[in-house]
């Protein structure tokens, strides 16, 4: 499901501005995880994210390429372009905000995750607060990437703990095993 | 950790044949997951090697692809045997670069006919997906009966 | 007095009817073409459908379901075994692989367990009327026969329903269905007549122990509980077309 919506000013960051659904979570909710129904945290998110190209040429088959397999109707396919964009690839600045648009809105939970994941790797300002949301998902793969992502500084560190307290115990486990590494 | 599934489709002749062809490249080809997304998951499968008219096996070679963009690496552990002097008994292969598009190095354990164990691994917690290439070969090379059944999925 | 001619007449016609009433016999219940196999040997194979479910009636859907070897019964000449067939067979588990054929049902699929392990197919969207056969090909692939066990023959009996119409399962009868499974307490038990194939141990190649003597004879034997839970046929959205809920 793609949901397009034309915003006509940029934001920054601290005016970055999310729209969270009714019935939904705080930053420390449990509810939306308890439902036992699929509930996408990121389903609302609006990605303004300024990529840095590092001054490498885009490739424009491949761009097209990466297009056609995000909207494609098989999940392995949106799945290959998603990880392969978590690497360095040369494709459209443009383009990757909008692949990682409609990736964070897929309805398959695996390739949510892997569009947090590549998003991360992005850099983009917005990052932290779009994975702070992911870790509110319903989906455990969502979640999972959500951690893998947090970064070192301390908003990362307070998402880590955070996720010491949920439900799965891979997250609990994968935030207890980034806070260890962090404190040596 | 499960298989991918295909969902459960009729199958018509047209989409069966297509379904064949998108999916199924080789036909020892196997996909998984690790749905539990914990880092001590294991998936087990058996491999068997058996002569299907093209030869003794001699051999089973293996590769791993990680599917899945993520900190955490998958890797596979290739064993049969315990007479192990002369030919290794295990082998092990890890996907280092998780972006979906090559496999490992292929990995080789020469034990030859009977059933080999195929354990699958990851580095770190994830719900990494995986696909695994894996044939049993003849001495000269040839590929020769291999059937596979998965005996464990985390 | 019956002359030599007579005689002659009254034995080929003897001889005929028992010709045709060994080959009605042959195919007429719900078995597999070829009943056995030698260990280490891969296989294709048909479930070969006899009959239907009387006159004027067509058989429209069949499912078969193989045992898992999780939960199956495990007998040793004939007597039922707390062993697992892990005893007795180095490989068991994914060995069956049903044949894409569209002969005369259109529509057709693996079944699957939790592993993803092939346990299974059906077969529907279509007609075999009665006084016909059907052949539903599938393939084993190579067991291995337990070189430690005295197992000499591994009998994997499995079950069969051919539908020829689509009810619930409390109106199952004559006319609707013809059950070729094991009685073992499910929804689905039946004659207690039900295909099988048997796979002997290659001698030669894979010798019995001393201490075995003669080798036993295993059969594994699909659960009450796998059958209840992989003979119904599911539609392509997950939900059940028979029996009917």
């Amino acid at each position: 499901m793609r949901i397009l919506r034309k915003i006509p000013t940029l934001f920054t960051i601290s005016s970055f501005v999310f729209i969270v659904p009714l019935g939904s979570v705080t930053a420390d909710g449990t509810d939306n995880k308890n439902a036992g129904t699929a509930f996408n945290s990121l389903e609302s998110i609006q990605i303004n994210c300024i990529i840095n190209d590092d001054g490498m040429e885009s490739n424009l088959e491949l761009t097209a390429k990466m297009i056609n397999m995000i909207n494609s109707s098989k999940p392995e396919e949106r799945l290959s372009a998603l990880s392969q964009l978590a690497g360095k690839i040369p494709i459209e600045p443009s383009s990757v905000q909008k692949i990682l648009q409609i990736a964070i809105q897929d309805t398959d939970p695996n390739v949510r995750a892997q569009a947090v994941y590549a998003l991360a790797q992005q850099k983009c300002a917005d990052v932290p607060l779009i994975l702070e949301q992911a870790l509110q998902d319903s989906e455990l793969s969502v979640r999972l990437m959500a951690v893998d992502s947090f970064g070192t500084d301390k908003f990362g560190i307070s998402l880590l703990e955070q996720a010491l307290n949920d439900e799965e115990q891979s997250v609990r486990e994968l935030a207890a095993m980034k806070l260890e590494a962090l404190s040596k | 950790m499960k298989f991918s599934r295909l969902k459960n489709t009729v199958i018509t002749a047209i989409s069966g044949l297509m379904i064949c062809q998108t999916f199924a490249v080789f036909a020892d080809n196997q996909s998984g997951s690790f749905t539990t997304g914990l880092a001590a998951g294991v998936d087990f499968y058996q491999v068997t090697c058996f002569d299907d008219g093209s030869g003794l096996p001699s051999y089973v070679e293996a590769q791993v692809k990680d599917m899945t963009a993520n900190t955490s690496k998958v890797g596979i552990l290739l064993y049969k045997g315990t007479a192990c002097t002369t030919k290794q008994c295990a082998q092990a292969s890890i996907d280092t670069t998780d972006n979906n598009t090559t496999y490992s190095p292929l990995t080789k354990v020469s034990q030859g006919a009977g059933v080999y164990n195929l354990f699958v691994l990851h580095t770190a917690a994830g719900t990494d997906s995986y696909d695994i290439l894996v044939h049993c070969k003849t001495a000269s090379d040839g590929h020769t009966g291999t059937s596979v059944s998965s005996k464990q999925q985390q | 007095m019956l002359n030599k001619k007579s005689k002659l007449s009254i034995q080929t016609a003897i001889a005929i009817a028992l010709l045709m009433g060994i080959s009605q016999n042959a195919f007429s219940h719900t078995s597999l073409e070829i009943p056995s196999v030698a260990e280490g040997v891969r296989l294709t194979n048909n479930v070969v459908i006899g009959h239907s479910c009387g006159e004027g009636k067509n058989t429209i859907a069949s499912s078969t379901v193989f045992p898992d070897g999780v939960d199956s019964i495990i007998k040793v000449n004939g007597a039922v075994s707390s062993d697992t067939i892990d005893t007795y067979v180095s490989n068991f588990g994914n060995l069956y692989q049903k044949v894409l054929d569209h002969s005369v049902f259109e529509s057709e699929n693996e079944k699957k367990d939790a592993s993803g392990n092939v346990v299974g197919f059906w077969v529907k969207d279509g007609k075999m009327p009665e006084g016909y056969t059907v052949y539903l090909p599938f393939r084993a692939s190579a067991m291995l026969i337990e070189p430690t066990s005295c197992a000499r023959s591994i009998k994997v009996v499995m079950g069969t329903v051919d539908i020829c119409k689509i009810t619930p399962i409390s109106r199952f009868g004559d006319g609707i269905v013809e059950l070729w499974t094991p009685i073992v307490g499910s929804n689905y038990d039946g004659k207690g007549v039900s295909p099988s194939l048997t796979v002997n141990r290659d001698i030669t190649n894979n010798p019995l122990d001393a201490s075995c003597g003669s080798g036993v004879d295993v059969e594994i034997i699909p659960s009450a509980a796998q059958l209840n839970r992989d003979m119904p046929i599911m539609n392509a959205k997950g939900k059940q077309y028979w029996p009917k809920p």
